[in-house]
């Protein structure tokens, strides 16, 4: 955009023939093109034509009623007294006629004197067009219709074109007056209820900037449909050519038609109110005639009338009709020129009787006030609290060099903080006019050229436009600025009026002081009385046409050039009003949408222009980034609601538990019944460790994809996902709990820097969360599971608000993302859903992932569901932290505000944003399109939109109004709606609140509740024989240990730790009750000393409570399930240490076995078979039994086992000596198998073991 | 030493011992998880455990064998240690009750002799 140029520029450029002053004055006339006058043409607002005739009027009525008089009573005295009493009595009577006598009658009776100057306007608007405000002047009949332009933004870095602005506006063919206004005022909102009172005095000394454009067209005479058509019709004409100049010229500012409450308050001006429905619509009874003193008025009129008909039908002609015709024409002039608001009454009517118009009263609640002393200052009191005192002044003349430098005025009054109204009216004239009124006053040399130069002379309409054109047009001007100042006062007297007189009084003087600094050969004149009031209405209505008989105001005759610098919008505004970036777009008008999602916004005029959405197949690739969680959640309830609208179902994961929002928005509609919504640990749980699938053989398939799931949601390290990984093959029987649990009863030093990573996995889960984890009990019908999710065609919401962490809610969002993916890899039937999920960030976070080196995660999950259908549409929370990879899975992206240089470098160039290269957008100069400084300053629901099928990105707003306003279902409606939809979530809910019940038992064991059913059984043992007595503490832990054992051996080798898991549970049962302290009574009838224990009451209701929560029989066979039948490892040698009976027991199994072989092969006569066996099998058993009894795993001395042989020969019982001992191991180790009879030695061998066999056999079982 | 095993409590242990062997169990488990993921074809599998059934009963025939056997033997014992055989209990008696007799006699015959040689 060019900056405005200097006169000499453009008159370097100028190279027309003649439109200098003359040829001669060539070098000096380019300079000063503009000085066609010393003085510029100066008027006065007055309606001559009508002021002559009614002086006349006023006059002849005078003399005829003198001569008259003086004919009939021949006394000169009597008739020029009587003559000029009857003078008096009509000017008194018809005072409100006379400009300057409105207030006359007022100033009698006080010094302070209230009344209303809007008394004589109506004001109304139609129903269905609220932006043309009507306003009708009763007392003269002048209807005046206006729609106001306000700029609400200027751009930062563009500056407007304002010659060319009204060198349009002045061309032929357009022509059209227009207003300029400037108001700064402080933000003074009390009339908003909304505005709380702290806002108010926090922002009293701040100020606001309005800039309006006005245009305007009046009609006079009484209100016809037919009028009120023409009005309607003139103002859209010119408004749309004001409006189209100001898009030409003022690139990226934001020209907003008023309506309705917003155009009145341009018409306040000083202050702001909401009005209220009430307010608006004014009872159109209200409307009063104005007809003031019309009995008098009447009077008057009626002795006209009589003295006329009487005199000329007495002294004249005798002539009844002739007396008629006479006071006929003399009562029509008498209305037309004195009496006009007679009239109005046919008006009224027709004001009441049309339905589309609504009345409107501005200034209600205004009070005006002029006051004797002070005739230079108006004063209002607004509803009573804030009394406004003004002072006003009038370019008057304006001398030859003039300029003026209207931001340093501004910048003036801002200093001294000054409120202030600047209001300039303009009005472009036809040559004809200039040449009538403003010719004498140019200078002789041009005026001789134009009139009479033989090659510079102006000889037809075609030249006397480009003369115009050349300078603009020739305007009449009016221009005033105020001053005003305020204080809140409830009750007024005169000493405020005098505070606030000084002030104002001290401003308007500051304000003169600047503009005669600023404005140099510019004259202003203080406007006073009724002349003040005038200013003030020219300020209000933006025009001068409010008055038949003139504003009475100055106005001058202006060439365009000399106005444009009174007409700029200057820099300094933009402190007062919004600013932004002019950024360049090529927004586009071709845009084929499926769903639209709000209008693209045109950064030339900032306006909405088409509507902006996506193609369906767009849509399955959109990326939303930035901006705030809440503008991205609603763009993504816009998408989605659209896409419901048009069919296609979609699968979003809720966060935020907002969504339900959606149920609100379609209620009532055909859409709900396409809508699901479930809520995790109410609807549904998810088992992260299998697919869902029944019987699934590629369940580890699925394993891998949930712990890269859990990898990348909870940024986990490679090693502790292996150890995981690991845990679970091992382990595919345990769910998550089992495994932290075996985690936490590991000892320390088994405890490696991975275990505790690994822990660590679990410590990002609370209890609660667990819950969410735990597989629903039922039938699998009934259950929700992930891939239902799919196997619709409904919109189905996921709720994952439950969890708090965000992190959590990203690992739920892909578990069952997982599981969608596993299941549509196996050729299962599924609907093509578009995917939603927020804070994609998280997930494909791209430090994490080039930490880790793998970006092929991102394609393992988001390559499956796009080869299948799927689309994706994911929000990310800022683009930087999201990995590239992922971008190129993404063509369309939406981008809200970005700041941070990251985010803006990235989608700088996703988005191609970038400067022009080459030619500028307006000129060469200007190459800079200020796109990223846009995405900068994008607000709340601005987005730039990227898609794949336009080149260029541009910008848009998204329409969520209609999402933003609705109130979004409640827990309960939802329950209520699924339930209509089939869907009794209230008893899946149950389900899952009674399997995360924990039961006594959990909240006393804590982790040790692992080994319950082996505590059970061990109770059920002791509650036996508790009673007898004898049940000390070491034999409860040794037949504690004995129940624990098989399951404990699983998780530790050592003695150590699995006496120290017993201890802690022993500790547990006790410090609860379930172990209750007992000295039973002995024979002699005294208690035993020694602490006995006994099973405690705590220990039936715990088991009751676990039955009940758990859903389980007491009388299971709980024994049957001990059974070890699965032991993950091999530990053969690894018993109770020193319990020689169980060593042996536990080996004889095995060397009966042998036995039964040997047996066998002496049977089948495999003599040698037999033979091999029996040479070992002594030595054999008896070196197993060692390994037991001492708990070792390797292999024993022939040394070693001396002690322990003399062990065994001095059990009690035992059938051995050493010696026989001793003769059992070697004996058979020395038979030859080259042997001649291997059946004898076979046999006599087997009598002999089978002798040792009997004998340990004897020993070891019940006979 | 607490309550010792039945013969019945061995055999079943050494029964389970049989048909759970532990390596087997495990063997057949990966065979399973292999079938699953698709590594070997479940005709394997279906070999694998008729063949373990096989190897099953084949240990199982003996130790049967060798429990009645040994169940026979220790019954004769059992009998003849714990004297429950009537016919040898009535000899028995009867032979103790000639003994008695003999002995009676016996006691006299000395006590006449006794007396002869001391006058």
């Amino acid at each position: 955009m060019v900056q405005s140029r200097t006169p000499k520029e453009l008159s370097n450029k100028a190279g027309g023939k003649k439109y200098f002053e003359t040829h001669e004055d060539k070098s000096e006339e380019d300079k000063e093109y503009l000085n066609i006058w010393d003085a510029n043409p100066a008027f006065k607002d007055i309606n001559i034509k009508r002021s002559i005739i009614r002086s006349l009027s006023l006059l002849i009525m005078a003399l005829t009623f003198i001569i008259s008089l003086y004919i009939l009573t021949n006394n000169l005295r009597t008739s020029v007294g009587l003559g000029i009493f009857f003078i008096i009595i009509f000017v008194i009577v018809f005072h409100d006629e006379f400009f300057y006598l409105q207030s006359l009658f007022s100033y009698f009776f006080g010094g302070i004197v209230s009344f209303d100057p809007f008394e004589p306007y109506e004001f109304w608007f139609n129903k269905d067009d609220p932006t043309t405000l009507f306003t009708y002047n009763k007392k003269d009949l002048i209807t005046v219709a206006m729609r106001i332009y306000s700029i609400e933004v200027i751009p930062e870095n563009v500056n407007p074109n304002i010659k060319r602005f009204v060198q349009s506006l002045s061309v032929k063919d357009v022509r059209i007056s227009y207003s300029y206004q400037v108001v700064q005022r402080p933000i003074i909102n009390l009339f908003d209820k909304n505005a709380s009172q702290q806002e108010t005095i926090n922002s009293f000394s701040s100020k606001i900037g309005k800039i309006y454009f006005t245009v305007f067209c009046d009609i006079k005479g009484m209100l016809t449909n037919n009028k009120i058509e023409r009005l309607d019709y003139f103002i859209k004409e010119y408004s749309s050519i004001l409006k189209s100049n100001i898009v030409a010229n003022f690139h990226h500012f934001k020209a907003k038609l008023l309506s309705d409450n917003a155009l009145v308050n341009a018409l306040r001006l000083l202050y702001t109110r909401v009005d209220s429905n009430e307010n608006k619509g004014k009872s159109k009874k209200t409307i009063k005639s104005f007809n003031g003193y019309i009995f008098f008025k009447l009077l008057v009129l009626c002795f006209i009338l009589i003295y006329t008909g009487w005199f000329i039908f007495h002294t004249l002609i005798s002539n009844f009709l002739f007396v008629l015709i006479i006071d006929g024409i003399i009562t029509l002039f008498m209305i037309f020129f004195w009496w006009r608001s007679v009239l109005f009454g046919i008006s009224r009517r027709k004001l009441i009787k049309t339905p589309e118009t609504v009345l409107v009263s501005p200034f209600k609640d205004v009070k005006f006030y002029i006051i004797r002393k002070f005739p230079y200052s108006l004063f209002m009191h607004i509803d009573n609290r804030l009394l406004l005192g003004m002072k006003m002044v009038n370019l008057k003349h304006m001398y030859k060099s003039s300029y003026c430098k209207f931001d340093r005025l501004i910048e003036a009054l801002n200093n001294h903080s000054i409120n202030f109204t600047y209001t300039l009216k303009n009005e472009p004239l036809y040559y004809y006019y200039f040449e009538k009124h403003g010719l004498d006053s140019v200078h002789e040399k041009i005026r001789h050229n134009i009139l009479f130069h033989p090659y510079y002379k102006i000889k037809n309409s075609i030249e006397e436009e480009e003369w115009l054109a050349y300078r603009k047009g020739i305007w009449y001007s009016f221009l005033t600025i105020s001053v005003n100042n305020y204080e809140f006062l409830n009750s007024i007297n005169t000493s405020d009026f005098e505070r606030i007189e000084e002030v104002i009084n001290s401003q308007i003087k500051t304000l003169k002081g600047a503009f005669h600094i600023n404005f140099h050969n510019y004259k202003v004149e203080d406007l006073k009385n009724n002349r003040l009031l005038s200013g003030y209405l020219f300020s209000v209505f933006k025009h001068n046409n409010f008055r038949l008989n003139g504003s009475h105001l100055h106005y001058l005759m202006l060439q365009g050039a000399t106005l444009v610098p009174l007409n700029y919008i200057v820099n300094i505004l933009r402190k007062s009003v919004k600013t932004i970036i002019g950024a360049e777009f090529n927004t586009p008008l071709h845009l084929r949408n499926f769903a639209t999602i709000g209008y693209t916004i045109n950064t030339e005029v900032l306006e909405q222009e088409v509507s902006a959405g996506f193609t369906y197949k767009q849509l399955k690739n959109l990326l939303i980034v930035n901006g705030t969680p809440l503008s991205r959640e609603f763009t993504l309830m816009k998408i989605v609601s659209e896409l419901i609208q048009k069919g296609k179902p979609s699968l979003i994961f809720d966060f935020n538990g907002k969504w339900a929002r959606l149920l609100s928005l379609f209620e009532g509609s055909q859409f709900m019944k396409d809508i699901l919504h479930f809520r995790l640990g109410s609807a549904f749980t998810a088992n992260p460790l299998i697919s869902e699938i029944p019987y699934d053989k590629h369940n580890p398939e699925y394993i891998e994809y949930m712990l890269d799931a859990f990898a990348l949601a909870f940024k986990k390290d490679q090693r502790t996902i292996d150890m995981f990984r690991n845990t679970i093959s091992k382990n595919p029987e345990m769910d998550l709990p089992s495994m932290q649990l075996e985690l936490q009863t590991q000892s320390d030093w088994q405890k490696t820097p991975l275990s505790y990573s690994f822990q660590n996995l679990f410590s990002d889960l609370t209890q609660q969360d667990r819950t969410f984890f735990q597989d629903l009990q039922g039938d699998s019908k009934n259950k929700i599971l992930s891939h239902d999710f799919i196997c619709n065609d409904k919109t189905i919401i996921v709720d994952l608000s439950i969890l708090k962490d965000l992190n959590k809610k990203i690992f739920f969002a892909f578990l069952i993302i997982s599981k969608i993916i596993h299941y549509i890899r196996y050729g299962n039937e599924y609907h093509k859903k578009i995917i939603i999920i927020p804070r994609i960030d998280l997930f494909f976070e791209a430090r994490f992932l080039d930490m880790r080196l793998n970006y092929g995660k991102i394609n393992s999950f988001l390559d499956p569901l796009v080869e299948h259908g799927f689309g994706l549409i994911f929000s990310a929370n800022q683009i930087h932290y999201l990995h590239p990879n992922v971008h190129t899975y993404f063509n369309n992206i939406i981008t809200f505000r970005a700041t941070y240089n990251r985010d803006i470098a990235i989608l700088r160039n996703l988005m191609s944003l970038q400067e022009i290269v080459g030619t500028g957008v307006y000129s060469s100069t200007r190459n800079q399109t200020y796109q990223l400084e846009y995405l900068k300053t994008l607000s709340n629901n601005q987005v730039l939109i990227r898609r794949d099928d336009i080149y260029q990105t541009f910008p848009a707003e998204i329409d969520w109004n209609n999402i933003k306003e609705v109130k979004p279902y409640t827990y309960e409606q939802t329950l209520e709606f699924m339930d209509s939809q089939g869907y009794d979530l209230r008893s899946t809910e149950k389900r899952i609140l009674d399997g995360a019940m924990q039961t006594i038992f959990e909240k006393d064991l804590g982790s040790y509740f692992f080994y319950i059913d082996e505590i059970i059984n061990f109770f059920k043992q002791v509650k036996s024989v508790d009673k007898i007595g004898n049940f000390y503490e070491n034999k409860i832990k040794k037949e504690l240990m004995k129940w624990l054992y098989p399951k404990l051996s699983k998780k530790t080798n050592n003695k150590e730790s699995a006496k120290k898991v017993r201890d802690n549970i022993y500790e547990k049962l006790l410090k609860h009750g379930y172990l209750e302290e007992d000295h039973p009574k002995k024979a002699s009838g005294s208690e035993s000393l020694r602490t006995s224990y006994k099973v405690g009451d705590q220990y039936e209701e715990a088991l009751n409570d676990y039955f009940t929560i758990k859903g389980k029989s007491p009388d299971i066979q709980i024994e049957e399930l001990n059974e070890d039948i699965f032991p993950s490892q091999p530990r053969k040698y690894i018993i109770r240490q020193e319990d020689l009976y169980e060593a042996l027991s536990r080996e004889f199994s095995d060397f009966y076995y042998e036995m039964s072989k040997i047996y066998n092969f002496i049977n089948k006569e495999q003599y040698s078979t037999a033979i091999k066996i029996e040479q070992t099998i002594v030595k054999k058993f008896l070196f197993n039994v060692y390994r037991h009894y001492y708990n070792i795993d390797r292999a024993v001395m022939p040394s070693e086992m001396y002690p322990f042989l003399e062990l065994l020969e001095n059990i009690e019982g035992f059938p051995f000596t050493v010696e026989e001992l001793k003769y059992y191991i070697d004996q058979y180790q020395k038979i030859n198998l080259d042997i001649d009879d291997p059946r004898m030695v076979a046999e006599n061998a087997y009598e002999s073991l089978y002798n040792f066999f009997s004998k340990i056999n004897n020993y070891i079982l019940k006979v | 030493m607490k309550g010792k095993l039945t013969k019945e409590e061995n055999l079943r242990k050494m029964v389970e011992k049989v048909l759970f062997k532990e390596q087997n169990l495990i063997k057949l488990k990966e065979l399973t998880r292999q079938v699953s993921t698709g590594e070997i074809p479940a005709k394997v599998l279906r070999e694998t455990i008729i063949k373990s059934r096989g190897v099953i009963l084949n240990k199982l025939l003996p130790i049967f064998e060798f429990y009645a056997h040994q169940a026979a033997t220790q019954d004769q014992l059992s009998d003849f240690t714990s004297g429950s055989n009537s016919q040898i209990t009535a000899e028995l008696q009867e032979k103790n009750e000639l003994l008695e007799k003999v002995a009676d006699k016996v006691n006299h015959i000395y006590e006449k002799v006794k007396k002869n040689l001391l006058v």
